[in-house]
């Protein structure tokens, strides 16, 4: 109870920092927003009138407050360039960032696990090392530059799958997962090599435990120790770095988006910053990172509830 | 005589290091009749478990084999990979010194001893989980129903060890490997395992090869012990009379050794020197020589050759000359038993081959 | 030396960063043509003994815009590994060598930082800053400081309680001379990893920043920008894609390899 005690404080700690980085970072804006908004040649008495209307008078201390207090009602601001309440614009595009990043988290754990039980198994055959080889290709190549790469191929020159865009799972599962499959799987051709690593490394330690050959002494045959003990054992290692691989997806999400002019979260960010919409990207920006937080909270948990050897502690 | 369950002839184990191969078994001789309690004595790397490993067929990839390994009748160098399945946990099993890493620490323990049972026998979940119940209970554990859903990590490092044994003992094989059962466990705790292993012997009547440093903790158990050193047997014979009359060099090492009621404002005894490392050993010469009181210039020429001396069987070349007042056993009775002159007459079929399995 | 020599990921990288190194050192002195001279008449071109790897969509020089391009990367790699590295070690240093409250202030920020995912912080600060390069490299240089910070955090942490830091400590030897005299000077081989895969991923963000159109400004030559604007023109010049594509994932790749083999070996020691 303790450790999820302490876990729960954990997490609580690094929401609070990473509101105040958020809130921070855009209060040391060189200029002031409300010239932004308004233009540099605007009226002084307009431009007074528009910052006390924003709020952007008063102090910090009690600005951040107010933020934190709006986000509890779900109101992450006004974007300036939409006219829209930021929380509106999150969840329309919430579909297609969440949709990429699930196929795509999808993608990399049928890769990753696979490919690297079987290296682990086969580390000193000869093509082995090509395997291993590829994956460290694919763990180079920018997600960006394997987008551009797989959609002239499979896009522009096959005309296989599209090149832009993105369908509501609502509208058409076939075409949403079309639409999704380039993206999705230049993401996870670099987070699935990272996968590969992991796994292979957590297979082949667990291989020299001592447990490994009391299965044998069983009687167990190779596969049999292998997908009943070996297997199971090394997975779970590899569960605290899921969280970590949805950060970079998420991370990685914000480009790609931008290749393949997906509507997402991405999209919004890349937008929100060429006009300056400080309170769109403000709110977008959180809204990651709280989901980055927090993914690695719940990798976390089912870490301590998957190893019974975490929860007696 | 009884039937001879299990018999090493002129087994060796080489590992190969910079392209040669060294030795860490040469010409070892070892049988083990139907419910018997072998010792094998030695002290660390000197070839003890590897010599049990390779009863399981789990020797080292790197390793090679040669002589030959008759367990039932059966040749187990010939064996494939199927068969050895069908052999280990079933007709042979083993346990090992560290009861904690030598079970899976995400399974619970019953699930662990029931595999074993599902593995080997045609049974339903069931009954094989009954069968584990009744053998947990007879492994000396309380409160079975709840100590079957428990982790590893939740149990003592003996019940561990426990479970460990109910886990070989679960298919009654012919033959139990203890490879230094207590070493990791309590003191305490150590002679409750030892009596264990000695009523699952009477009880179930599998024959049981146990591997220790310690000669004090087997004289109680065992009727032979087999003692080796640097690769070799250097002596073998009853328990009882190793203690009263240690013949090689090592052994009386090892008798002197054990600490007792009769030394006790004594220093302990120690041999000096360590087991010389696998690529250091000689050639040719003892293997002894570099840490014995009583070598003389053969030792350093000449392998010696297993004697047989009575019931015993001794490798030093200086044992005939050396005073042993209590020698009244030696003179022709029971020279049967051990193989006579093994090391001399090399086995015509000597099959050779690498590791394929595991 | 021998041992970063029998390691396969080593040589590779090696090897791609110098031929990366090689053009890069040619490229201060020669260009095959000027990189800003435009030309209606050279649109698109595929590549010929001119123009070795082609011309734009406004007649300029592939080859010497990627020539220009490397040195843009270079620069920038080589300043965000200073800044972040310097910054990140003193920081690393003081949590892992003070330990205590320390400690938890500093890896609790990291940590919040962390929490950002890929270029998101970047981004963050080049939309308070504007983009340019002076402001890019600042942004990646602050995201590069967690890497450095855990990585001599973890160093120090494992030092501090050596023999001979003791025998420094007992001989009254000042903190700081116990950190950056005694105590890094045995990181370096793990710190080189660090710094080869932190030039390889501020490579890879400065390209995707710029690929956005929100890192380097024109008229600076940046890969990730010529990535963009070739992507437009894919059917008509498909070589003008692959060509900065190409060079971004060798550079990467060079580092990563470099960074790769150097901790392995450090692991086998």
């Amino acid at each position: 109870m303790i450790f999820y005690l302490k876990k729960a404080a954990g997490l609580l700690v690094t929401l609070i920092l990473v509101s105040v980085i958020t809130f921070g970072v855009f209060q040391i804006l060189p200029g002031n927003p409300v010239y932004i908004i308004l233009g540099v040649d605007a009226d002084p008495a307009q431009a007074a009138a528009l910052e006390k209307a924003l709020g952007l008078d008063r102090p910090m201390a009690e600005r951040y407050l107010d933020w934190i207090a709006g986000l509890f009602r779900g109101d992450l601001g006004m974007s300036y360039r939409y006219q829209q309440p930021v929380s509106e614009l999150l969840s329309s595009a919430l579909e297609v960032t969440g949709s990429l990043a699930v196929v795509t988290l999808v993608l990399t754990v049928l890769i990753g696990v696979p490919v690297g039980i079987w290296l682990a198994g086969h580390s000193h055959k000869k093509y082995s090392v090509i395997v291993s080889m590829l994956s460290q290709v694919s763990l180079s190549v920018p997600g960006f530059c394997m987008a551009v790469f797989l959609s002239s191929v499979f896009a522009v020159s096959l005309r296989w799958l599209p090149s832009m865009g993105f369908v509501s799972w609502s509208d058409s599962p076939v075409e949403w997962l079309r639409s999704l499959l380039l993206p999705s799987l230049s993401l996870a051709l670099g987070s699935s090599s990272v996968l590969i690593r992991y796994v292979k490394v957590s297979v082949t330690n667990q291989q020299k435990q001592d447990y490994v050959r009391t299965a044998y002494s069983k009687g167990l045959k190779k596969t049999r120790v292998m997908y009943g003990h070996v297997v199971r054992n090394s997975l779970i290692p590899v569960i605290t770095i899921l969280g970590m691989t949805a950060a970079d997806i998420l991370g990685g999400s914000i480009i790609i988006e931008n290749v393949f002019s997906m509507p997402g979260i991405g999209r919004l960010i890349s937008v929100s910053i060429t006009s300056r919409d400080l309170p769109l990207l403000q709110g977008l920006t959180l809204y990651l990172a709280v989901i980055v937080v927090v993914c690695n909270f719940v990798v976390d948990l089912i870490y301590s509830v998957v190893d019974p050897r975490i929860r007696l502690k | 005589m009884s039937d001879i369950v299990c018999s090493l002839q002129d087994f060796s184990l080489q590992f190969r290091e910079d392209g040669t191969w060294y030795p860490a078994v040469s010409d070892l001789n070892l049988e083990i009749h139907a419910g018997e309690m072998v010792a094998l004595i030695g002290e660390s790397g000197c070839g003890k478990s590897v010599t049990a490993l390779s009863l399981m067929g789990l020797w080292p990839e790197e390793a090679r084999v040669s002589g030959s390994l008759v367990m039932q009748g059966e040749n187990l160098l010939a064996m494939d990979s199927r068969r050895w399945a069908e052999y280990r946990g079933s007709q042979v099993s083993m346990i090992f010194q560290e009861p904690m890493t030598a079970l899976n620490p995400l399974i619970k323990v019953g699930k662990q001893i029931r595999e074993n049972v599902l593995v080997h026998q045609h049974v339903t979940r069931r009954e094989a989980k009954q069968q584990v119940l009744g053998m947990m209970k007879q492994a000396g554990l309380p409160d079975v129903e709840a100590l079957y859903h428990c982790y590893p990590h939740q149990l003592s490092g003996g019940q561990r060890q426990r479970i460990m044994i109910a886990m070989a003992m679960i298919n009654h094989p012919s033959l139990l490997i203890a490879d230094e059962p207590t070493t990791a466990l309590d003191v305490t705790i150590q002679a409750q395992i030892m009596e264990l292993m000695r009523q699952m012997n009477r009880e179930l009547g599998s024959a049981v090869l146990l591997i220790s440093h310690d000669l004090g903790v087997v004289k109680n158990l065992c009727s032979r012990a087999y003692i080796m050193y640097a690769g070799h047997v250097v002596e073998s014979g009853p328990v009882a009379e190793l203690l009263q009359n240690p013949m090689h060099p090592y052994t009386r090492g090892l008798v002197a050794a054990i600490p007792g009621p009769h030394c006790r404002d004594q220093e302990l005894a120690s041999i000096p020197g360590t087991v010389p490392a696998l690529n250091a050993r000689l050639q040719i010469g003892c293997g002894f020589c570099n840490r014995c009181a009583w070598k003389t210039d053969i030792c350093e020429k000449e392998t010696p050759q297993l004697k047989t001396v009575g019931n015993r069987m001794v490798r030093c070349h200086r044992v005939s000359e050396q005073e042993h007042g209590k020698r009244s056993a030696d003179k022709g009775e029971g020279l049967e038993g051990e193989g006579q002159n093994s090391a001399a007459n090399v086995s015509d079929a000597e099959i050779e081959r690498r590791c394929v399995h595991v | 030396m021998k041992k970063y020599v029998s390691d396969i990921s080593f040589c590779v990288g090696l090897a791609l960063v110098s031929i990366m190194l090689l053009v890069l050192c040619v490229s201060f002195f020669w260009l095959p043509c000027d990189p800003e001279a435009m030309s209606g008449l050279l649109k698109l071109k595929p590549p010929s003994p001119e123009h070795w790897l082609g011309t734009d969509q406004f007649g300029r020089d592939i080859a010497s815009r990627i020539m220009k391009g490397i040195q843009i990367s270079f620069l920038i790699g080589a300043i965000v590994v200073a800044a972040g590295g310097v910054i990140g070690v003193l920081l690393g240093a003081c949590s892992g060598y003070f330990g205590g409250w320390v400690d938890s202030v500093i890896m609790k920020v990291i940590d919040a930082q962390m929490a950002f995912p890929g270029v998101l912080l970047a981004l963050m600060l080049i939309a308070v800053f504007g983009n340019g390069i002076g402001n890019t490299i600042l942004a990646l240089s602050i995201m590069s400081i967690p890497r450095f910070v855990r990585i001599s955090r973890s160093g120090f942490l494992r030092l501090r309680e050596a023999d001979f830091v003791r025998a420094e400590k007992v001989r009254g030897a000042s903190a700081p001379r116990i950190m950056f005299i005694h105590i890094l000077p045995n990181l370096m081989s793990e710190l080189a990893a660090t710094a080869s895969l932190t030039f390889a991923s501020a490579v890879m963000s400065e390209a995707g920043l710029s690929y956005l159109g929100l890192g380097i400004t024109p008229p600076d030559p940046s890969l990730g920008r010529m990535l963009s604007e070739a992507q437009g023109t894919i059917l008509r010049a498909p070589w003008y894609v692959l060509i900065p594509a190409g060079v971004i994932t060798v550079l990467v790749m060079g580092f990563n390899l470099l960074g790769d083999g150097i901790q392995q070996v450090n692991e086998r020691r």
